[in-house]
Order: C-alpha cells, then sequence, then structure tokens
C-alpha cells in the first residue's frame, strides 16, 4: 500500500512538473506571437494570474479564453467520443474473427483493408467520403455541426436529427484512421494468446469456445490494447484536430488553428496550457483503467507477493 | 596463377543467392509494391526534368487555364494530362514535384531520426547507469507525445510567430529537424535492447582486451549486428513521415505554397470538391496512397522476413 501512495506521489509531482514547464513555454510563446501582452506582465504573474485560474482574455472573442475553450470543448468530446465508440464496436467483432480464422478469404481481405487503412490519410477519407456523400449524394451535409440543444454549460449535438447527419462523416473518419492499429494489435495478441499452453489445455477440458475466447482470449489482449490506447491519446489528438479542420468541426482542433492564423497569442498560450492538463488527465485514466484490468497492479489486490512470484496471468 | 576471384559477378551472385532477395522474388504483392515504390522514385527523382511544366514558375502559370479537367473527360486540353488545378497550374507536374517533397522529406526525417536514436541507444546500452537511466526517461516520456500533434503545435506556433511569409522560406528546414527530433525513442529503445544482449559477447571482450575505443567498439563492431530491427523502424518511419508532412501540409503549416507537396494539394483540392471538381484533390491522393501502401507493404514484409525467428525457414 505505502508503494502505491509514493507512486501516486511521484506521478502528480512529474505531472506537476510537466505543466510548469508547459506554462513557461507558453508565456514564451505569448511574448513570441503578441509581445505587448507579455510587457506589462513578467513570468512570476503570468504563473500567479494562472493558478488563480485567470486564463487571460482573447484578442478576437473579447472574452476569457477560459471560456472561450469550455465552450469548443463539448463538440470535441463528442466527435471523439462517437469516433471511439465506432472504434470499439468494430474492433472487437473483426479482431475476433480475423484471429480465429485467419486464414480464411474474408479475414484476409478485412487485414489487407487495414493495411490500405494504415496508407490512407484521416483527411483524405474526409474528402473522399465529402466528395461521395455529400456533393454527388447529397445524403449528408459537409460541414458544421448542425442543430445543438443546450444542457446546462454543455452544448450537445448528440440529440438532435440534424447533429447525428453532421457528426457521421467526421467520427467514420477518425475512426476509420484509429481502426488499423487497434484491429493489427489485437489480433496478434489474441492470435497469441489462442496458441498458448493453458488455451489448449482450456480446448482440451471441452469449455465452449466462447468462453475460451472472451475470459482468456479477451482479457490478456485487454492490457496491450490499453497500453496502445494511452500511448496512442497524442496521435488520437492530432487526427481529430485534422478531422475538424476538414469538417469545420467547431471544436477546440478548429479554434486553435484559427487563433494561429489570428495570431490570438493569449488563446494559443491558453490553449496549450489546457491541452496539455487534459493530456496528463487522459494519460492518469488510462494507468487507472491499465491497474483495474490487471489485478496484480491494482493496489486492492491483497495477495501481491505470491502473485508477482508465480508470475501467473491467470484467467 | 589461380587468384582467388572476388570480383564483381561473384559479389553479383552473392546477392541474387541471398535469402532475402528470394524471398522477395516469391511474394508476389511485395514485388509488385516494390516496383510501384522504384517507379515513384524515379519519377520523384526525375521530376524537373520529365515533367512538362515547372509548378514553382508563375511564368508559366495562366489563369485561363484553371480547372481544366483530366483527359478521359470530353473538355479537357491536351497540353494538361491529368488537368489543372484553380490556378491554371498542370496537375501531373504538381503531383511528380509533390512526390519529390515527400520522398525528399521522409528521407532526411527519418536519417536524423536514426542518427539521433542510434547513438543515443548504443551509448544507453553500452555504458548503462546513470546515462542508461536518464536517456530512457527521456524516451518514456518523449514516447507519451505524438510526434505529428508536437509538430502541429510546434510548427503552427513558429508560423504565428514569423508571420507566413518569413515561416514559408524556413518551413522545409523546420519540418524535417521536428519530424525527425520528435520521434527518435521507438530506435533508442531497439538500439538499447539488442545492445543489452551483444555487449557481454566474446567479440566485444576481444575488442575490448584489444584496447580500441568505446566509440569504436560501439560503431564498428555492435552496431552491425542491430540493424536489422533498426531497418524496419526506419522503413516503417519513413511511411510515417510522409504521411505526417502531408497532414502538415494539408493544414497549410508544412510545405510553401509555391513549393508543391501532396498534402497542400489535396488541401487546396479540397475546396474545389465542394463544386464537384474531385480531381484537384483525389489525383494527389491516389499518388500519396500509392507511395504510402508500397512502402508500408514493403515495411511489413521487411519485419517478417528479417524476423530472427522466421529465418532457418524456406522461403
Amino acid at each position: 500500500m505505502m508503494n502505491h501512495v509514493i507512486k501516486l506521489l511521484l506521478r502528480m509531482l512529474t505531472s506537476c512538473l510537466v505543466l510548469l514547464t508547459v506554462a513557461v513555454v507558453s508565456y514564451w510563446v505569448l511574448g513570441l506571437i503578441s509581445p505587448q501582452q507579455t510587457l506589462h506582465m513578467d513570468l512570476g504573474q503570468y504563473l500567479g494570474r494562472l493558478l488563480e485560474g485567470d486564463f487571460g482574455r482573447s484578442q478576437f472573442y473579447h472574452e476569457p479564453n477560459l471560456h472561450v475553450i469550455l465552450q469548443k470543448l463539448p463538440a470535441t468530446f463528442e466527435l471523439v467520443l462517437v469516433a471511439s465508440i465506432l472504434v470499439a464496436l468494430l474492433v472487437l467483432p473483426l479482431g475476433f474473427y480475423t484471429a480465429i480464422v485467419p486464414q480464411h478469404k474474408l479475414a484476409r481481405g478485412v487485414m489487407a483493408f487495414s493495411l490500405l487503412g494504415i496508407s490512407v490519410p484521416v483527411f483524405l477519407t474526409g474528402s473522399l467520403m465529402v466528395f461521395l456523400f455529400a456533393v454527388e449524394l447529397n445524403w449528408l451535409p459537409a460541414f458544421g455541426r448542425g442543430q445543438v440543444i443546450r444542457l446546462g454549460f454543455w452544448d450537445s449535438g448528440l440529440l438532435s436529427v440534424s447533429g447525428w447527419q453532421h457528426i457521421i462523416m467526421p467520427a467514420v473518419a477518425l475512426s476509420l484512421a484509429m481502426l488499423p492499429l487497434f484491429l493489427r494489435l489485437l489480433r496478434a495478441e489474441l492470435m497469441q494468446v489462442m496458441n498458448s499452453n493453458p488455451v489448449r489445455f482450456a480446448q482440451a477440458m471441452g469449455i465452449a469456445p466462447w468462453r475460451i475466447w472472451l475470459s482468456y482470449g479477451l482479457r490478456n489482449a485487454i492490457l496491450p490494447i490499453i497500453t496502445m490506447a494511452s500511448l496512442q491519446l497524442g496521435t488520437t489528438m492530432a487526427y481529430t484536430l485534422v478531422a475538424e479542420s476538414l469538417f469545420q468541426w467547431p471544436g477546440v482542433g478548429t479554434l486553435f488553428m484559427q487563433a494561429i492564423v489570428r495570431s490570438d497569442g493569449s488563446l494559443v498560450a491558453a490553449y496549450l496550457i489546457l491541452v496539455s492538463a487534459m493530456f496528463l488527465l487522459f494519460s492518469a485514466l488510462a494507468d487507472l483503467a491499465y491497474g483495474l484490468f490487471n489485478p496484480y497492479l491494482s493496489p486492492w489486490h491483497r495477495d501481491q507477493g505470491v502473485a508477482s512470484k508465480s508470475g501467473l496471468k491467470a484467467p | 596463377m589461380n587468384t582467388p576471384r572476388y570480383h564483381g559477378h561473384y559479389v553479383w551472385r552473392r546477392y541474387r543467392r541471398n535469402q532475402l532477395w528470394l524471398k522477395l522474388k516469391t511474394n508476389k504483392v511485395v514485388l509488385v509494391s516494390s516496383i510501384v515504390l522504384l517507379l515513384l522514385s524515379i519519377l520523384a527523382l526525375l521530376a524537373p526534368w520529365i515533367s512538362p511544366f515547372d509548378p514553382t514558375n508563375l511564368q508559366q502559370q495562366n489563369i485561363m487555364d484553371a480547372e481544366l479537367p483530366p483527359f478521359w473527360h470530353g473538355q479537357s486540353d491536351s497540353r494538361f494530362v491529368l488537368g489543372t488545378d484553380g490556378l491554371g497550374r498542370d496537375l501531373l507536374s504538381s503531383i511528380l514535384y509533390g512526390l519529390r517533397t515527400s520522398l525528399w522529406v521522409g528521407f532526411w526525417a527519418v536519417a536524423v531520426q536514426f542518427t539521433i536514436g542510434t547513438l543515443l541507444g548504443l551509448s544507453s546500452g553500452y555504458f548503462g547507469g546513470w546515462i542508461d537511466r536518464m536517456v530512457m526517461g527521456m524516451a518514456d516520456f518523449q514516447l507519451t507525445f505524438s510526434s505529428l500533434m508536437l509538430a502541429i503545435l510546434v510548427l503552427a506556433i513558429t508560423q504565428a510567430a514569423l508571420g507566413a511569409q518569413d515561416y514559408h522560406t524556413w518551413s522545409p528546414w523546420l519540418l524535417i529537424l521536428v519530424l525527425g527530433i520528435a520521434d527518435w525513442p521507438q530506435y533508442a529503445r531497439t538500439v538499447r535492447a539488442s545492445v543489452l544482449a551483444e555487449k557481454h559477447k566474446d567479440y566485444v571482450l576481444a575488442a575490448q582486451v584489444l584496447g580500441y575505443r568505446s566509440r569504436h567498439i560501439m560503431l564498428s563492431h555492435i552496431l552491425p549486428n542491430t540493424l536489422s530491427p533498426l531497418l524496419v523502424i526506419a522503413s516503417l518511419q519513413v511511411a510515417y513521415v510522409i504521411l505526417a508532412e502531408a497532414a502538415l501540409s494539408f493544414l497549410g503549416i508544412g510545405m510553401p505554397y509555391a513549393n508543391p507537396s501532396l498534402g497542400g494539394l489535396i488541401g487546396s483540392g479540397f475546396e474545389y470538391m465542394l463544386s464537384g471538381l474531385w480531381w484537384i484533390a483525389l489525383l494527389p491522393g491516389l499518388a500519396l496512397v500509392l507511395l504510402l501502401l508500397s512502402i508500408n507493404l514493403i515495411a511489413d514484409w521487411l519485419r517478417d522476413a528479417l524476423d530472427p525467428k522466421n529465418i532457418g525457414q524456406r522461403p
């Protein structure tokens, strides 16, 4: 238990250090982009204001930066959420299918398609979809977010038909960009587990195949998937930014690119700090999830010594 | 007198009988993709001599030629085989020059990554101790940030600070530098693992006893034995860097407008797509996909072919 407390403290300390570095860098960026803003404010004052929660005012919107960014956050969050749900819904059946019958023609087709998916950048799939479904067939809107419904501080586009029509193309483009990576990883892990001795033993005992797949396969494959997800967090952010600027999605990424074009230094600096904070938060959440799925790393597990000595990953 | 014949044809025969070459000959998909890659590289290298127009030369641009369709359309112009973009530039020439840019950035950025990663990994594994801990700590830290996101942030902020005009005189070099520096940890980790496996072997001890300098032992004794996994990483990274360059140019923060790049062409063509002129974006996109797919297929095959587990097998 003591070990975990120390680990947690260390983690918080490094997070604070990273944030401090980012804050110093963003002060420097602010001075680079809009020098007049740093004339009457030295680094100490800037950091002090950040601690009070004052991220400055945007020169373009004439509003507090925090307010501007928080207004755009729901759009990005919903886009990433829908895309991740799509990835999860597609990757599990496809991963199991291609791992269980790897030589089947359809499974090979899926893997070939995933190799193609790695080679097609998100903005190209997006452009192609816009051309097909918005320009030629006129089924879906090409840009924007559609009608949003206000729930307190959260502007949701997921409660109206037009919101769903608008989110389909960006979310599908984003999920197609993320899918191949996870599909290949899940397939490789599952195939490795399926060829291991415990699984052969379970098969010999006559345990139902679906139970073997779920309780041996998925359970052992989920940890590398979580590691991968936490490593791909930054790439997901980058792809989201590209998809947002392609579909003119009114999210944080578009806000950042517009702030760059408008030389809105104070908004860029605030974006840097908030995005790094979010990044740290999400990678901490991924670590927590890792502990949750791996019982031997979880702080609530009792027989830690025994398990680490035997080195088993029991189903 | 019979002298041993270590001449040209002997070396050539050795290459012909090399396992790698034999495996390549039997794998049709990889053979085709290496031919495609070779063709694309030759086209890119010869672009200044074989392309019908010079896209960087404003004198050859005529706005009256703008938005002409490719040759299979009725209203095409015989001078412009693949049509023209919105400014009247020949699309074929732009694509050839764009391929050249992509390959150029891919090659140099990977060269920078390779050098930094290999040197750090070698010294980390060979010397151990605090150097090892420091380098691997830095690698873990760097690995959580995505190089694409880092490149977007750095390049966008530099652009906002310098202004678009000044920025674009430096952007090709900055692009290579950022993409090159941001992605070293994979190389360093792989080299370190191989060095740890190699450094207690007899040939290294022999070299140490003979009194060679550490630098010499690392570079000419250990490094050659760690090259094959590095080759796989480098070939995958070429594809990733080309994709990243395309994404950055698509966002308008990569290559300058005057210097055609595939991503930039897709980005500028996307505006015309909404009015039905699909070829301006999709033809460069097709070239990009061909390039990336062939590199990815070769890299994928190389990983299997160079894997020590598969080396004894007949092709």
